[in-house]
């Protein structure tokens, strides 16, 4: 008995081990060239949607070590201690969230060899107590604000219900936050044109009307409140209605559950509220509910995550890919000449999570030309180094316009059908 | 009784790794026979029906079987030609009703092929009066006793046609009264030409029901008689291989002081009822005195026991201990107090069966067992060892889980648990259910010696013959109260069922 | 096989049953082979790692070094300035991490072998582990106590929400897996109350005691120190499972987990303190998941309230890949951590390959197949 015991014992592991040599083969390594991107279309994306080219990491960036991370701190730091053993060279970390980006930077600094000196960190969100923490405090070199669009929804319902009529699609920028310039608030960094789309500056132009009723019920359903940044966004929500005492903003979370939200419509629809705003978990399940809604005559606003039809009154959002673009685009400024990038990628079954590495590729494949400011130095300190930021933001923004306009054909609303 | 027989086995043989578990054994059983198989534990005869149930396949061998060889697989196949086995641990679902339990992987099927419930209830309902038992089908197998849940797999096995019923000591759970109900249904089976194999460790059983006897020892088949052909000293001489002259050692002890005294002792039943389990019961247990208390089964003695070691969470007794007034109401109470239970059930409370032997011999006594908090390995050895000795506990080593053992084995260490912690009181209930002969001389020769250092015991057996032989005194129980007191010539086993029943004709 | 038995172990009657353990027990002659077999885990601890060693990437080369080999594509174990480049397996940062890595893990599975023993099961770890990150970081970061009251706090937490556990199991008789369900769900409820639903980290909110770097305690806690190999945290793990071991095999309470696991009537009725064991048990396995959450703390450098969901799944997943029975009464805690280290390590060599996540899910699933189908082998036979 006991040899046969051995031998399942040894029988199993070989199994294991199939299993882990058939799924690395040697070019593994550069897992994220292999990859092929995934147009999802929630957002002003900025690649067609039927895009037969696959986009992959240019000549001379190379991606060592790739792994879902799945947005948690702690598996950016176990991913980023394996590569850290494996590769002697690593220039770049591109975390797809701070916390990511954050856990990576302690690996390195708790590997205590000093690394985390040699290495560029970069996060994306911009949070308050997390991405801009890190970069106040130099473990990351620079996040990407991900505007949550709280204050442009309130502004847009104000508009609404006092029967103007706003555009439909409100693209969101961001802004780029490094340790010079976060204490000014980072570097303005507008959305990229696109046909059919506005900025929220569209939101501002002209005073916003006077309310006649006295009294406007707007109905908020929150997708997912234990993300933090959904938390900040109905957050930022209820301080813009707090200027306008005639909104009153009832507050639900769906807790992660599609069929929760759908749950919340109905529910609003039911109460009568005179407007809408909604973060969608997921497009498909909310897209009959927000058009019942509309059909009721209830205006709605969609934030972050689109639905999969045309028939909304207002959509605001679509920093995904605007940030992962500007974090390729900055890697790019700081290695001209290429190097190693480790990228850790949040839940790679999520549309946020495939649109920041889309993003991201994008900007690694810019042009020279269109990058927007002068070849920086190879041994970069901080390339944007004017602590003035209107400076920074006239010497930057125009190309970076440019750019966008030069790559991003896709008429967003096909994406945004898809 | 010249016609062919209805179960041949021939030649079977079956080997357990290195141990040879059946050798070379005929077996056959008549059409209409009570066929009783006995012998010690261990002698092989629960892998012969194990084997005629086609739970196991036999090494060697044929069965032959309605004038068919059987080649069986599984069970499938055993029931499928008609043989049916009724386990000493009843095999039904207890939440599942009694009707779902009887046709169980057999639902009669109604035009959709959907189970057909009238169909069901009405077919189980059928069975169960031709049992004598009409209970109501559609409640749960839990619900009723374990009397009537025997008569439902009576019911099931019928119900799959059964041509011969394997019965493995199905009365060890019942009361003699439910005993002799299922013996009726026996004969009855029996009157209609099904052949009954009826495995029981029970002699008074055995002459009552059989007609013919098979003796199993050592893995062979010893012999075959009729019943009414075969003494009973043969037939024990048939099963232990020699011939035992006193089963029972007999012993002379001076009485010493009082140890022990119950006085108006009640129990209450915890079932929201006022019914008295024990109602005010009295005794005094005397230094060196072994005192049998009698009685049917839940006629009150073993709970007696339950509550003068603190078992029942509702419930403490005050009593006189060595002169001292002590109250008992926790196990931890009544072990402080150098008393100790054996409880008649040792695989549901006497052992933890997957410990090893070691740990269960001392886990009564682990604060001797070295300084507190700690356990040291070599203290706990050192306590087992002389045990192990002394009541030759048989065991590779003492690092082996005692589920691993044999049944007198099992009860041999459940008893060292409590020799260890040297109690001055010993509750002692039915000391030596379903273990074999030698064992019990062992532990009948074990009992006159603790009685001999000064102990007093309190024993509880439903073998009348134990009862009587070993107790110095017996006390009588019938509905929780002591009915009557036996010393000396009076103590027969014909007085003791005689007590132990007239409480009951006195009280209809 | 009875050929195979000394003589003199042999009683003169014993039954198959017996027999067989004791040919199973006594096994091969060679005394390593029968280590080995007679220890499986062990076994299956060194196959991970001899497999590891030879499919793990040597530094700066992709691919599995033995693929690598047969390829043609491995540098040279000894590179020309005469420095060791081995596959990553062979090197002492692995192993390191591997510990460090399960260090929370392997802090709720030993409490949870505790549980499990006693035939309960602790569901609440992970959410236990979040609210007492989050009291610590409260307590360090946010109020400024010194390390030591900081640290007792989270523990104190653990030991509270165990004690209730133990409470609702042994006094009002809930089932193991409703009650401390409701722990998981509670707990969880406690951490965000008591972070107000965000990360609790320095410079996170301007009342906070911490405005700037991280507190140099926590950021002790995870440096490497003792000649680089152990890190505090490890250091935490390593030694507080030691310390059970000894409880478990060497104390009363040890032996009364697996009387009340086995069989909790018969453990009572030999004076078995029932209800006080398991309320210690489940105590320790909060007390455990207290430190747990320090840990986690001093490891994120924040006191996250989503910290530690779904770990108490590993945290189990660890118990019984050892070969600790959930039934209860069988087990050992060193199996568990021989568990963790055989999840640890596959975990890393999957990692260290930078092997997909989806592949790393399946071979997981299969581990914990294959160690169970193992363990039921062994008691079957």
């Amino acid at each position: 008995m006991s040899t046969r015991g051995m031998i399942t014992v040894a029988m199993a592991f070989a199994m294991v081990a199939a299993v882990l040599a058939g799924c690395s083969a040697p070019e593994r390594g550069d897992a994220g060239g292999t990859q092929t991107v995934v147009s999802t279309g929630a957002g002003p994306a900025g690649t067609d949607a039927g895009a037969p080219e696959a986009l992959a990491y240019p000549e001379g960036y190379e991606c060592v070590f790739n792994a879902d991370c799945g947005w948690q701190q702690e598996a950016a730091t176990k991913e980023m201690n394996s590569a850290l053993s494996t590769q002697p060279e690593i220039h770049v970390v591109f975390g797809h969230n701070d916390p990511s980006a954050y856990g990576a930077y302690l690996a390195a600094q708790q590997e205590g060899e000093g690394r985390e000196e040699q290495i560029k960190f970069i996060g994306i969100d911009g949070l308050a107590h997390e991405g801009i923490n890190y970069v106040r405090q130099g473990s990351l070199d620079v996040t990407f604000y991900y505007p949550s669009g709280g204050p442009e929804a309130i502004k847009a319902a104000v508009r609404i219900l006092g029967g103007e009529k706003v555009a439909q699609n409100i693209a969101l920028g961001t802004k780029l936050i490094t340790a010079e310039n976060v204490d000014s608030g980072g570097e303005e960094m507008p959305p990229d044109e696109m046909p059919g789309w506005e900025t929220a500056d569209v939101l501002d132009e002209g005073d916003l009307p006077q309310l006649s009723g006295d009294q406007y019920l707007i109905g908020m359903s929150q997708c997912n409140l234990a993300e933090p940044w959904r938390k900040q966004m109905d957050a930022d929500i209820a301080a813009a209605a707090a200027d306008h005492p005639e909104l009153k903003v009832l507050f639900k979370d769906a807790q992660g559950k599609a069929e929760t939200q759908q749950a919340h419509v109905r529910e609003f629809i039911d109460q009568g509220v005179d407007l809408i705003i909604i973060s969608p978990l997921e497009a498909q399940p909310l897209t009959e509910p927000v058009e019942e809604a509309m059909k009721e005559g209830i205006p709605v606003i969609v934030l972050d995550r689109k639905i999969a039809s045309d028939n909304y009154t207002c959509y605001i959002g679509g920093a995904n890919v605007k940030m992962g673009r500007e974090a390729g685009k900055w890697v790019r400024r700081q290695f001209p000449e290429g190097c190693k990038i480790v990228e850790l990628t949040g839940l790679m079954t999520s549309t946020p999570a495939q649109e920041r590495h889309e993003g991201f590729l994008l900007g690694l494949n810019t042009p020279d030309s269109e990058l927007g400011t002068e070849a920086p130095a190879v041994e970069p300190a901080e390339p944007e180094a004017p602590a003035e930021p209107t400076e920074d933001d006239a010497a930057v923004e125009p190309d970076a316009n440019a750019a966008a306009t030069l790559t991003e054909e896709a008429p967003a609303e096909e994406a945004a059908t898809e | 009784m010249s016609q062919a027989p209805l179960l041949q086995m021939r030649q079977i043989d079956k080997w357990f790794g290195g141990v040879h578990a059946v050798s070379h054994v005929d077996f056959d059983v008549r059409a209409g026979e009570i066929h009783a198989l006995i012998g010690e534990n261990g002698a092989g005869k629960s892998t012969l029906v194990r084997i005629l149930s086609g739970a196991i396949q036999a090494d060697a061998g044929e069965i032959v079987f309605d004038g068919r060889k059987l080649h069986m697989r599984g069970p499938k196949d055993a029931e499928a030609a008609g043989i049916a086995m009724i386990h000493q641990e009843l095999s039904l679902c207890p939440n599942m009703s009694v009707a779902e339990n009887i046709f169980l992987g057999s639902e009669p099927l109604g035009p959709m092929r959907t189970v057909s419930w009238r169909r069901l209830r009405a077919d189980a309902e059928s069975y169960l009066r031709h049992l004598d038992t009409p209970i109501d089908v559609t409640r749960a197998v839990e619900e009723y006793g374990i009397a009537t849940q025997q008569m439902v797999e009576v019911a099931k096995v019928l119900s799959r046609n059964a041509k011969l019923i394997v019965m493995d000591e199905p009365t060890s759970a019942l009361t003699d009264t439910e005993a002799q109900r299922l013996f009726e249904i026996i004969r009855a089976l029996k009157a209609e030409g099904v052949a009954i194999v009826y495995i029981s460790h029970k002699m008074e059983e055995i002459y009552e029901l059989a007609d013919r006897v098979t003796v199993m020892r050592d893995s062979h088949w010893i012999g075959t008689a009729e019943a009414s052909d075969l003494a009973p000293g043969q037939l024990i001489e048939w099963m232990v291989g020699r011939k035992i002259e006193t089963l029972f050692p007999k012993r002379s002890v001076e009485l010493g002081e009082e140890l022990l005294r119950v006085e108006d002792a009640v129990l209450r039943a915890n079932d929201g009822t006022d019914r008295l389990l024990v109602d005010h019961a009295s005794l005094s247990l005397r230094a060196g005195e072994i005192l049998g208390l009698g009685g049917l089964r839940g006629a009150g003695n073993s709970e007696l026991l339950g509550l003068l070691f603190g078992q029942f969470s509702h419930a403490d007794v005050e009593v006189c201990l060595r002169g001292e007034r002590v109250r008992i109401g926790r196990p931890s109470d009544a072990l402080a107090q150098r008393i100790a239970l054996l409880t008649n059930d040792r695989k549901t409370t006497g052992l933890v069966l997957s410990m090893s032997v070691l740990h269960n011999m001392t886990l009564a006594s682990l604060k001797r067992m070295g300084p507190t908090p700690l356990v040291v390995p070599r203290e706990e050895v050192r306590a087992a060892l002389p045990l192990r000795q002394r009541l030759s506990v048989k065991t590779a080593s003492l690092d082996i889980e005692v589920s691993a053992l044999s049944g007198g084995n099992q009860q041999k260490v459940a008893l060292a648990k409590w020799l260890m912690t040297e109690p001055d009181v010993l509750l002692l209930d039915e000391p030596t259910r379903g273990i074999d002969v030698g064992a019990k001389a062992e532990i009948y020769e074990l009992m006159n010696e603790l009685a001999s250092q000064g102990k007093g015991i309190l024993l509880i057996t439903s073998e009348l013959p134990e009862l009587v032989e070993m107790s110095d005194r017996i006390l009588v129980f019938h509905r929780g109260r002591i009915t009557k007191e036996l010393r000396g010539e009076e103590m027969t086993q014909q007085n003791v069922m005689a007590a132990a029943m007239s409480g009951a004709s006195s009280h209809a | 096989m009875p050929e195979d038995r000394e003589p003199q172990e042999a009683p003169e009657t014993v039954d198959g049953a017996e027999m067989e353990e004791a040919a199973r027990r006594l096994g091969p002659r060679n005394p390593v082979l029968r280590f080995l077999s007679q220890n499986r885990g062990v076994t299956a601890l060194l196959a991970v790692v001899i497999l590891g060693a030879l499919f793990t990437p040597q530094r700066g080369v992709n691919g599995p070094y033995l693929v690598n080999v047969i390829t043609g594509h491995a540098e040279p174990l000894r590179d020309s300035d005469g420095a060791w480049n081995p596959p990553r397996f062979l090197t002492t940062k692995i192993h390191s991490d591997v510990l460090y890595e399960y260090a929370e893990y392997g802090l709720l599975a030993v409490g949870m072998t505790l549980v499990i023993l006693t035939a309960g099961i602790d569901l609440s770890v992970g959410s236990v582990l979040g609210i007492a990150a989050v009291t610590f970081a409260y307590l360090l970061i946010a109020r400024g106590t010194p390390p030591a009251v900081a640290i007792a706090g989270a523990a104190g937490m653990g030991t509270l929400c165990g004690l209730i556990n133990g409470f609702l199991v042994s006094k009002l008789h809930l089932q193991p897996f409703v009650a401390t369900l409701a722990m998981m769900v509670a707990a969880r409820g406690g951490a965000k109350v008591i972070s107000g639903g965000y990360k609790i980290q320095a410079g996170g909110a301007d009342w906070y005691w911490v405005q700037g770097d991280l507190p140099e305690f926590m950021t002790w806690m995870v440096s490497p120190s003792y000649g680089g190999f152990l890190r505090p945290v490890t250091l935490l793990f390593i030694v507080s499972l030691l310390v059970m071991v000894v409880v478990v095999k060497y104390t009363r309470f040890g032996r009364y987990l697996y009387a009340v696991g086995g069989n909790e009537e018969a453990a009572r009725l030999s004076g078995v303190p029932v209800t006080g064991t398991k309320i210690l048990a489940y105590s320790l396995c909060g007390f455990f998941a207290g430190l747990a959450g320090f840990c986690n703390a001093c490891r994120t450098g924040l006191g996250n309230p989503e910290a530690g969901t779904t770990f108490e799944l590993d945290a189990i997943a660890a118990v019984v890949i050892g070969g600790t029975s959930l039934a209860g009464g069988r087990g050992a805690m060193i199996l568990t951590l021989l568990g963790a280290l055989i999840v640890g390590y596959i975990d890393k060599a999957l990692s260290v390959n930078n092997v997909d996540v989806a592949y790393r899910l399946l071979a997981k699933g299969l581990i914990i197949v294959i160690a169970v189908v193992i363990q039921s082998r062994r008691r079957t036979n």
